[in-house]
């Protein structure tokens, strides 16, 4: 079985958010970047998982991105992984980000996608299903958990108050969340290995973006808090309703 | 000293002084500042007042010292030697509401700060100005700066950028008879007859009450990496320190924990993310920090180089916040994990840190005479051994009278290798019977000599320090 | 031309998410000079589905096939597309919710259309079609222009106050053929948490911290959510620790929320966990510490112990729905 394992770069989650004059970049000066927790500990893992109890024989990393992103998925390579592919553009478009993996992936023969549930910097949750459409795979998002035997996967997924379990036939896409594997800190030895693992550089397919970001906005500061006595809950609940029209 | 207890009319000045409202009587806020984090000890004082300003407290000393009422100052209580305790009642200062941070210099990357702001929120507020306050106390979370100052605390980060000490310029204080002092200048270098603000730092509350300070700053350090290193022998992770500073590499923390304190935190928090293989016998936490993340990545080699020598298990690697904190949460839970697990008593242990193999070896010698078991992790970096004594089986006999004649032992040993009593801690009221090892009768008598000029009706956090001998 | 809307349901129970976004295609419907059509996949009975009339469809289109009760991403994209050709759809909307984010991705990829994920605001169409949406785990805001022909938006709830109206919606049939693969994903057993409110769709949630000390004093805290309708969360060293399941867990690495109304008890509000719920609308934080950093993201503070706070705050809560309802 070969696994496909989608690597998103992102600022540390303790990073401070701050954007060029004209709101339309993010200030990188000073921004550590990762992996995307959720493509990484959840994702990934599970990927590596797999492949070590035998139920995989390849897992490769894919990203998009241009040479700046080398450094965290030779980060990703360290945790495990047999190739990398970076797909040399750049987009905020998910549409873009999910043909040109697509495009790349579609001729490779992947048994199984695996990316994170979402990216922790542009927050859409779409890759997996768009993954899924242009591949013209099944597809299964906020998973829990997941097995394969025999070409079908049994795969746990959170649903409207509650998990489901579900099972579907391969080729699959699965966006991954909590619970599917126990996260995982690279190794000195797997850090100088990764330095020697392929990591192909493919150049784009011709692909229109269908959607551009106008502005950045940070968002307004907080009115300040309004402090209440621990004696009156009654007036609380009653600003509560009147004030903040929650109640 | 017989000290006068406190009379409704005492209650009746304090309250004109700082208001009724901050002068706490009741049995809840008594008891609340009766202890701190240092094993259970209760002393429950007799008021507690929450001053405002200096003004008000040299209102309430200036009145004490007239009437012979001790004060014991108090920070967020967190402090590890009962340095807080009012072991003689009388009134506790509480400091909590002089919180504000007063002024940030940012052409001269100074900070001038009242004592009772957390620590945390003091590094923040300077932060988002692209400085750094560096001593990083376990519980930075919720301690005072205040507090910090007067117990000289450090941190994981002492090992490069060193302790309060080297940060304080300047500070105002309220002597014992009320008088208000600033101690020095806000300038970097100062060879102006005696140190006094060196004396305040560290004096625990027994010399004065410290009001405002001045710290000095120095620019962010905006990327770092953790490592964990595990080593089949406690021993061998101990020379490693040496040979990793040897090499030119200084760490921003360099901490040592052995095999029984990763698995009482294991246990503890449940956390099973961080492997622990059956032949490790401790771990190395060695944090690296700098301006570029290529030239982090470059120093762990190095790192790796000079471990090369030495038998190691798979070194981790962590360098995005989450895998950071997973790593550091597993040192930081130490104190609580121990705390859950047995009875227990903390010795603050520092040697120069090239004895800390013997340090080591010693307390498990000792432990095996004495038929304690101890679990040891600590600053590494600044030969800083916390060692925590477990009462595991031991009677309540051998706890209470055959255990202290061990630790006196332990410390004697710690003072031959080099060493002294607290590299952190502080004396405060569990250590000072301990004193007479480290220090001889003139020196404990030319500190009592200083102790009398600040303080001649010895009201200021009595029974502090000085072994009650003296 | 116009506006059509997925209009999940719950065993043909529509919730209130379903209402908003009912009303909010209908408010982009309008500003189109077109009507809103609502899309119910499913078994569904007529009465629920014209009552989507009274939030601003002008008409439901029901694909009504029994096998489309279960989410089936493919199944329900087809039915979606065979609805906007029909109606020659230009804007799709779908709720920012488990059925959306699996259903609208694939839709817009199938039909090359732009896709704004969780967006707060309706299209401004002074230059372009813009959305706001939350983005940096709620550190910060992009407005993202959708530059092609059809649009679709995935609408995160509790965003807009719901109206009901008057009207009543006409039910149309229609009839789309699936074949096996549109039905690959087999489901072989369903856990739904009882009892409970769920976590993600709670307009009122309490949630306890490490402030509360133990597992032992969840009591009081389980009787406010009680009181109040809300749904019970925690924080991470809460979770950690194992007081309470993970799946109440919020914060960057747990669930992200954003109800009308955040109950924080005895936590003091790391960044990691502000990221999960600083979009909630209104904030109390109820913290013995009055330094908690929670204070600075709050709108209402208390300061004091949770043991005494939490029964005082349930009593008023009684009194007030006494009095209210």
């Amino acid at each position: 079985m070969k696994i496909l394992v989608c690597i998103s770069q992102v600022p540390d989650t303790t990073t401070k958010i701050a954007f060029s004059d004209d709101k339309k970049q993010l200030k990188t000066d000073g921004v550590t970047y990762i992996i995307n927790p959720y493509d990484e500990w959840y994702a990934l893992v599970r990927a590596l998982e797999l492949k070590e109890t035998g139920t995989a024989t390849t897992v490769n990393l894919v990203t998009v991105g241009t040479a700046t992103v080398e450094p965290v998925i030779r980060k990703a390579l360290a945790l495990g992984g047999d190739e990398a592919i970076r797909i040399n553009t750049d987009s905020t478009d998910p549409y873009v980000v999910a043909a040109q993996i697509a495009e790349y992936a579609k001729s490779e023969g992947y048994d199984l996608v695996l990316c994170g549930k979402e990216s922790i910097d542009y927050n859409n949750g779409v890759m997996g299903a768009m993954l899924a459409e242009l591949l013209d795979m099944n597809y299964i998002g906020f998973a829990t958990k997941l097995d394969v035997a025999n070409g079908t996967a049994t795969v746990n997924r959170e649903i409207e108050g509650g998990q489901e379990t579900d099972e579907v036939a391969l080729p699959l896409v699965v966006s991954c969340q909590k619970g599917m594997a126990e996260a995982r800190i690279p190794n000195m030895r797997g850090i100088m290995a990764a330095r020697t693992k392929p990591l192909k550089v493919v150049e784009p397919a011709a692909v229109t973006a269908l959607t551009n970001v106008a502005a950045y906005e940070m968002p307004p500061a907080k009115s300040g808090v309004k402090m209440i006595a621990p004696e009156n809950m009654d007036e609380l609940v009653n600003l509560l309703h009147t004030e903040a029209k929650v109640i | 000293m017989n000290y006068r207890k406190i009379s409704p009319a005492d209650l009746e000045v304090f309250a004109k002084i700082v208001g009724g409202y901050y002068v706490l009587t009741d049995e809840e806020a008594l008891k609340k500042a009766a202890s701190d984090e240092t094993e259970d000890l209760e002393y429950v004082p007799e008021v507690v007042i929450k001053p405002d300003t200096a003004g008000e407290i040299s209102r309430v000393l200036a009145y004490c010292n007239e009437h012979i009422i001790p004060v014991t100052v108090r920070g967020a209580g967190t402090g590890l030697s009962g340095g807080a305790l009012a072991v003689r009642g009388g009134v506790v200062l509480d400091m909590g509401r002089m919180n504000r941070i007063l002024n940030l210099d940012t052409d001269n990357f100074q900070v001038t700060t009242e004592p009772g702001v957390i620590t945390q929120v003091l590094q923040e507020h300077v932060l988002e100005r692209g400085l750094f306050y560096p001593p990083d106390p376990s519980s930075r979370g919720s301690c005072f700066i205040g507090g910090n100052i007067a117990e000289n605390s450090g941190g994981p980060r002492a090992v490069k950028y060193g302790v309060v000490k080297d940060y304080v310029l300047n500070l105002e204080v309220v002597l014992a008879n009320g008088e208000i002092i600033w101690t020095g200048a806000n300038v970097l270098k100062n060879a102006t007859g005696y140190n006094l603000t060196q004396l305040i730092v560290g004096s625990e509350g027994t010399l004065g009450v410290i009001t405002k300070i001045v710290l000095r700053l120095i620019p962010a350090v905006q990327h770092n990496v953790l490592m964990l290193v595990p080593f089949p022998s406690a021993t061998e992770a101990c020379r490693a320190v040496n040979a990793i500073l040897l090499a030119g590499i200084t760490p921003s923390a360099l901490e040592f924990m052995e095999r029984q304190a990763i698995l009482l935190t294991i246990e503890y928090s449940g956390n099973t993310s961080i492997p622990l293989t059956k032949d490790t016998e401790a771990h190395l936490l060695i944090e690296l920090d700098g301006k570029e993340p290529n030239v982090l990545q470059h120093q762990a080699e190095e790192v790796m180089k000079v471990l090369s020598a030495f038998e190691t298990g798979e070194i981790l690697f962590a360098d995005s916040h989450e895998q950071k904190e997973m790593l550091w949460a597993l040192r930081r839970k130490v104190g609580e994990a121990v705390k859950n697990h047995s009875v227990y008593k903390e010795e603050d242990t520092v040697v120069p840190r090239a004895a800390l193999p013997q340090l080591l070896a010693t307390v498990k010698k000792i432990g095996g005479e004495y038929g304690f078991s101890s679990v040891c992790y600590g600053h590494a970096g600044d030969g800083n051994l916390h060692v925590n004594i477990l009462k595991g089986d031991m009677s309540e006999d051998e706890w209470e009278n055959k255990l202290p004649i061990a630790i006196r032992e332990l410390f004697t040993e710690v003072v031959k290798l080099g060493g002294t009593l607290s590299g952190e801690h502080g004396i405060g009221l569990v250590q000072k019977g301990y004193m007479h090892t480290a220090f001889s009768d003139t020196q404990l008598r030319l500190m009592k000599a200083i102790k009398d000029v600040f303080d001649p009706n010895g009201i200021l956090n009595p029974r502090k320090i000085f072994p009650d001998s003296l | 031309m116009s506006v059509i809307i997925l209009a999940e349901h719950e065993e043909g129970v529509f919730k209130k998410k379903v209402f908003e976004a009912v009303q909010y295609a209908a408010g982009i419907a309008k500003e189109l000079n077109t009507t809103a059509t609502a899309v119910v996949l499913g078994s569904a009975n007529a009465d629920a589905m014209q009552q989507l009339g009274a939030y601003g469809a002008g008409k439901v289109l029901h694909v009504a096939d029994d096998r489309l009760n279960q989410l089936n991403a493919r199944a329900y994209t087809k039915a979606l597309v065979a609805a906007a050709e029909k109606e020659g759809a230009k804007v799709i909307i779908a709720l920012h919710d488990v059925t959306g984010k699996a259903v609208a991705p694939r839709l817009a990829a199938r039909l090359k259309a732009g896709m704004v994920a969780g967006a707060i605001s309706t299209p401004d169409l002074s230059n372009g079609f813009t959305l706001k949406k939350s983005v940096f785990s709620g550190k910060a805001f992009s407005y993202i222009n959708i530059s092609s022909d059809v649009k679709v938006i995935t609408l995160l709830p509790n965003t807009f106050q719901v109206n009901k109206g008057e009207g009543s919606a006409a039910v149309e049939a229609l009839a789309v053929s699936f074949d096996d693969k549109d039905f690959g994903v087999k489901v072989k057993e369903v856990n739904k948490i009882k009892g409970e409110v769920p976590l993600a769709e709670a307009e009122l949630v309490v949630s306890g911290g490490r402030g509360m000390k133990g597992p032992e004093n969840w009591g009081p805290l389980e009787e406010l959510a009680h009181e109040l309708g809300a749904g019970l969360a925690c924080s991470r060293p809460v979770a950690d620790s194992h007081w309470r399941p993970h799946h109440e867990h919020v914060g960057q690495t747990g669930g992200t929320i954003r109800p009308n109304l955040y109950i924080a008890v005895g936590i003091s509000g790391a960044i990691q966990h502000l990221a999960g719920v600083n979009s909630s609308k209104t904030i109390v934080v109820i913290n013995k510490d009055p330094e908690a950093p929670f204070f600075k993201a709050a709108d209402y503070g208390v300061i004091g112990d949770a043991a005494e706070i939490l029964p005082k705050l349930t009593e008023a809560v009684r009194k007030f729905k006494a009095t209210h309802n």
